[in-house]
């Protein structure tokens, strides 16, 4: 059969998709990973536009070994009476001989607990031809085991097993688990590709207007700070209580009511809870409330908080969210994905943090209306019919996806730049024609009146030449006037009307240069998927400035509302591109691209992988110099390898004399040097951060973070939240300090703040804010904190702000932060005896704490030196 | 597989162990993972020497779980003390009300 035939086989082909409800069958449940399935199995009956796809129900029979066939009837009796229902087996089958056309194993409930075990059913169903598609909602059983029961991490672990090996597919709920998988991959050395989707989750759910016993009636009507979640030590609930005791006595009329079954090692903590002082007085424990019930709460909540350790998704977060509420969360895991600029956030997971946060809302009515406002107005919240719709599309595009995959690759291909800058060019095909041997051509897009000098261009490879307007066509008029995203934009979506561009191109920036031989495994693998390279998470890109920066936000607006995924795929390197899935973009996109700006990377591959996740395998960037120094912004995500440089002219010195910490490359130097000075450059940035999470754990514990502080100027009301009372840094370092600004602007006009520090008295870094004439603003700010040029010596720090360019405090702030700076690592002391910071294992200061233990139990003068000892180190730290 | 199966329980032990560094979390050996409790070969539970690992791994390839404390103890005893073969432990668990539930489903 001729390829053409294969192709139109795979595409007549329907798509059969297995789901095994044994666990459910078994369990009855309606919570948690059981209400997910439930709810994608009710979309399954609704949703019938996809008509290539048909879904077989199965359930595993241990006395026969075999699996009962459900018809679609069947489900949907069952559906509507999960606790009761007694299915009716329409036949048995032997699932393993059931492959026909494309045939699907989708598992998305809990599996790992039923048989027949993943380990032995998937390698039974791949040898008959079946695709293994799964549903991972997060890994906390490898990651955080000590939260997990030893019997669920055990059976987990041979299901996960199961999964790297064998699994096809895998849909997550959020980033932050398909970057848990994804590390514990990369941890096992493990290079099988899996490609991968994230969907998010629905936070709808019905309600069937039950009636509500009265003593819940009275507490609905109580103002009431509300915690959901199952009781237990990964939740924090405890935390949150130790806080309600300091809110108690502050705000009488507080009340706290925490909502969730017990679960296992919190005994303790249940014995704190009833025996509590204000229990059932101000602070109330429900362990058994239906969903009805639960609704009602989340409507009558003053303000909802939700903590935890680490979270697959933190679904308490999206259903407060969508009954308009206040929402505090920690900010780790999948948290802020969910909640976003909607949730506040307690970030070091600090009593004071909590605390503050509440009062704070507590004592600014004005503010707790309009970010209530804000919520209830622009808050969209994820429904189970368009997660559902996401996961059937995939399914829907599989048939396509297996053609593309399955089609013969190019020996060479085209690579296609945009240039304005054509000597600089001329180094980069240099370069190019040295590093890559694949290349079919190079078609250089430019200004006319770079055509002629462009044509002169030198290359072992063949050189095309096209006038931008040829390709621009109309658009060619007030193409000038358009921002610098807006002209990219263009001109990449008109590459389309470039003759004999080849079904898959090479795209490129004309300052990409490769820095070692490239394969073409680079950009496509073994088994025929492209590779896609990203840098960022576009929902995590603070930075507010450039006209790039403003394309990365209305990106993530514009593909969060298409529930597409959210990365930052604009590398600044080569990336290989499919002219069938970039037409398909296009068509979408484009007068989007029109009226706002929009980065055409990250649109092409966040659209192609939402689509055809089976294409692609997602991957770190490999460029070094983006960006061109560590203080321009922090690595999310860090190349483990450096194969194309983005080239920047200004980094580069004449002559070693010349050389300096902004032009630290010379013309002569080899991909090593560069990669050397690179790894340089970024170890002190590295350390400082690591040792900041470090510091932070012992921080938090002690309370030693502001909550929030507070700078009130003329007609200007300004609060930053979670800041820490200490740092610890070495020399030659940025570090940004992340914080939420909120700010309340009663002078009716638009003002600028400028937050910035003083270090011993000296002005440091800033950053600026242009807050508009509405009076709520609110936005992260990144305060850069440089330590460059400082000695091994503790720096009084304090925070200030300028309102239109006048300070508030200027010295006399009282927001100090104590910054313990250190030449090197190995000065570094930190409180803890075991703390890890770049692999060194830190014995600190406990012997110190051990003497000054021993000083106090001294009978009459121990107290008396303590304190002497306290005043002395009061005064020296208030001069430094 | 295996490979994976025995470095994701490294990976879970080493994230255990900086929580808690004096204990460890059983797992199934690697052995085990090629059978389900419904075919599992007595003889390659005789195999294991161990007498703590041979508890755990009857009760997970018997019983499909982890072996409580309890019966832990209780086992490692009459093993120990030679009151109780290998075979007579296997014996047991597997006539046990629990297994018998775990094979056929019906309670």
């Amino acid at each position: 059969m001729s390829n053409k035939d294969d192709r139109l086989r795979i595409m007549k082909k329907n798509i059969n998709i297995y789901i095994d409800l044994t666990g459910i069958i078994k369990s009855r449940i309606n919570t948690g990973i059981q209400r997910v399935l439930k709810e994608f199995l009710q979309r399954t009956l609704d949703i019938k536009i996809y008509e290539k796809i048909k879904f077989h129900y199965v359930g595993y029979d241990i006395k026969d070994h075999k699996y009962n066939y459900y018809l679609e009837s069947e489900i949907s009796f069952f559906l509507k009476d999960i606790q009761g229902h007694e299915l009716i087996v329409n036949k048995k089958i032997e699932l393993i001989n059931e492959s026909d056309e494309i045939s699907i194993f989708f598992d998305m409930d809990s599996v790992w607990n039923i048989h027949p075990k993943r380990i032995h059913l998937y390698s039974g169903l791949k040898k008959n031809n079946f695709y293994i598609f799964n549903y991972l909602y997060d890994l906390s059983p490898v990651i955080l085991p000590q939260y997990s029961h030893e019997n669920t991490c055990r059976n987990f672990i041979s299901f996960l097993s199961a999964v790297y090996a064998q699994s096809d597919m895998v849909f997550f709920d959020s980033v932050s688990a398909e970057q848990d998988f994804l590390s514990i991959k990369k941890q096992m050395l493990l290079t099988k590709e899996i490609p991968t989707r994230v969907t998010g989750l629905g936070s709808d759910f019905s309600e069937k207007n039950e009636s509500i016993s009265e003593a819940k009636n009275t507490l609905l009507q109580k103002k009431y700070i509300l915690f959901v979640g199952t009781i237990e030590p990964r939740k924090d609930q405890e935390k949150v209580l130790d806080a309600f005791d300091t809110l108690a006595k502050k705000y009488p009329d507080l009340n706290l009511i925490l909502i969730g079954k017990q679960g296992w090692k919190v005994e303790r903590f249940i014995k704190k809870i009833t025996s509590h002082k204000l229990k059932d007085k101000r602070f109330f424990y429900l362990n058994d409330i239906s969903d009805d019930e639960l609704v009602q709460f989340y409507k009558n909540a003053w303000i909802v908080i939700y903590l935890s350790k680490h979270e697959g998704y933190g679904l308490p977060i999206a259903e407060s969210l969508r009954h308009g509420n206040i929402t505090i969360a920690s900010k780790n895991s999948s948290m802020y994905e969910v909640g976003r600029n909607f949730t506040d956030y307690v970030v070091y997971n600090s009593e004071s943090e909590i605390v503050d946060n509440i009062s704070f809302y507590y004592d600014n009515p004005n503010f707790y209306k309009e970010k209530k406002t804000l919520i209830e107005n622009k808050f969209i919240p994820d429904t189970w019919d368009r997660v559902s719709l996401t996961i059937l599309e995939v399914f829907n595009g599989m048939s396509e996806a297996i053609k593309i995959k399955q089609l013969d690759k190019l020996k060479n291909y085209q690579f296609v730049i945009i240039s304005i800058d054509i000597s600089g060019l001329q180094k980069s095909i240099i370069e190019i024609d040295k590093y890559i041997n694949f290349v079919e051509e190079y078609i250089i897009v430019t200004p006319l009146e770079s055509v002629e000098i462009a044509k002169k261009l030198k290359s072992n490879n063949k050189i095309s030449v096209i006038d931008e307007n040829s390709i621009l066509k109309s658009h060619a008029k007030d193409f000038s006037k358009r921002d610098h995203v807006q002209k990219n934009w263009l001109l990449r979506c008109s590459l389309l009307n470039i003759k004999n561009l080849q079904d898959d191109f090479i795209m490129l920036d004309d300052d990409s240069r490769p820095i070692k031989k490239i394969d073409r495994k680079y950009f496509i693998s073994e088994e025929g998927r492209y590779n896609a390279y990203y840098f960022y998470d576009l929902l995590n890109w603070n930075s507010n400035t450039t006209d790039y920066d403003k394309g990365q936000k209305n990106l993530a607006c514009i593909l969060s509302e298409k529930n597409y995924e959210l990365l930052s795929y604009s590398s600044h390197a080569p990336q290989i591109i499919n002219k069938k899935l970039f037409t398909e973009m296009v068509s979408e996109f484009f007068e989007i691209g029109l009226e706002k700006s929009i980065d055409e990377w990250s649109t092409y591959f966040n659209y192609s992988i939402s689509k055809y996740p089976y294409l692609f395998n997602k991957k770190i960037f490999k460029t070094l110099n983006w960006p061109a120094l560590p203080t321009d912004w922090k690595y999310q995500y860090t190349p483990d390898e450096y194969l194309f440089e983005n080239y920047y002219r200004t980094v580069y010195a004449d002559n070693p004399n010349n050389s300096n910490g902004l032009r630290y490359f010379l013309p002569n130097f080899t991909a090593e040097n560069k990669i050397k000075i690179k790894n340089e450059q970024y170890s002190p940035h590295k350390v400082t951060y690591e040792l900041f999470d470090k510091y932070n754990k012992f921080l938090a514990k002690k309370n030693k973070i502001y909550g929030s502080i507070n700078f009130k100027g003329e007609g200007v009301n300004c609060f930053l939240f979670s800041v820490p009372k200490e740092i610890i840094t070495v020399t030659s370092a940025q570090f940004r300090l992340t914080m939420n600004c909120k700010v309340w602007n009663e002078s009716n006009k638009p003002q600028q703040i400028e937050i910035y520090y003083l270090i011993s008295g000296n002005e440091g870094h800033n950053v600026k804010l242009n807050i508009p004439r509405d009076r709520f603003f609110e936005t992260i700010v990144e305060l850069p904190i440089s330590t460059y040029g400082l000695q091994k010596k503790v720096y009084k720090l304090q925070i200030d702000i300028k309102i239109d360019g006048v300070p508030l405090y200027e010295n006399k702030s009282p927001f100090k932060i104590k910054l313990r700076n250190y030449l090197n690592l190995s000065q570094v002391r930190l409180p803890d005896n075991f703390l890890e910071v770049n692999g060194n294992i830190f014995i600190g200061s406990i012997e110190i704490q051990r003497i000054k233990h021993y000083i106090v139990t001294i009978p009459y003068v121990g107290n008396i030196i303590a304190k002497s000892y306290k005043v002395l180190r009061n005064i020296i730290n208030s001069y430094m | 597989m295996i490979e994976i199966y025995e470095k994701l329980c490294e990976i879970t032990n080493e994230n255990f162990n900086s929580y808690n560094q004096n204990e460890n979390i059983h797992f199934e050996t690697a052995m085990g993972l090629g059978f389900s409790i419904f075919n599992y070969p007595e003889n390659k539970l005789l195999e294991i020497e161990k007498t703590e690992t041979f508890i755990y791994e009857c009760f997970y390839k018997i019983l499909d779980r982890v072996v409580d404390d309890e019966n832990f103890i209780k086992y490692k005893n009459l093993l120990n003390s030679g009151q109780l073969s290998k075979k007579g432990l296997i014996k047991e668990i597997s006539n046990s009300g629990e297994c018998q539930i775990k094979m056929t489903g019906l309670e």
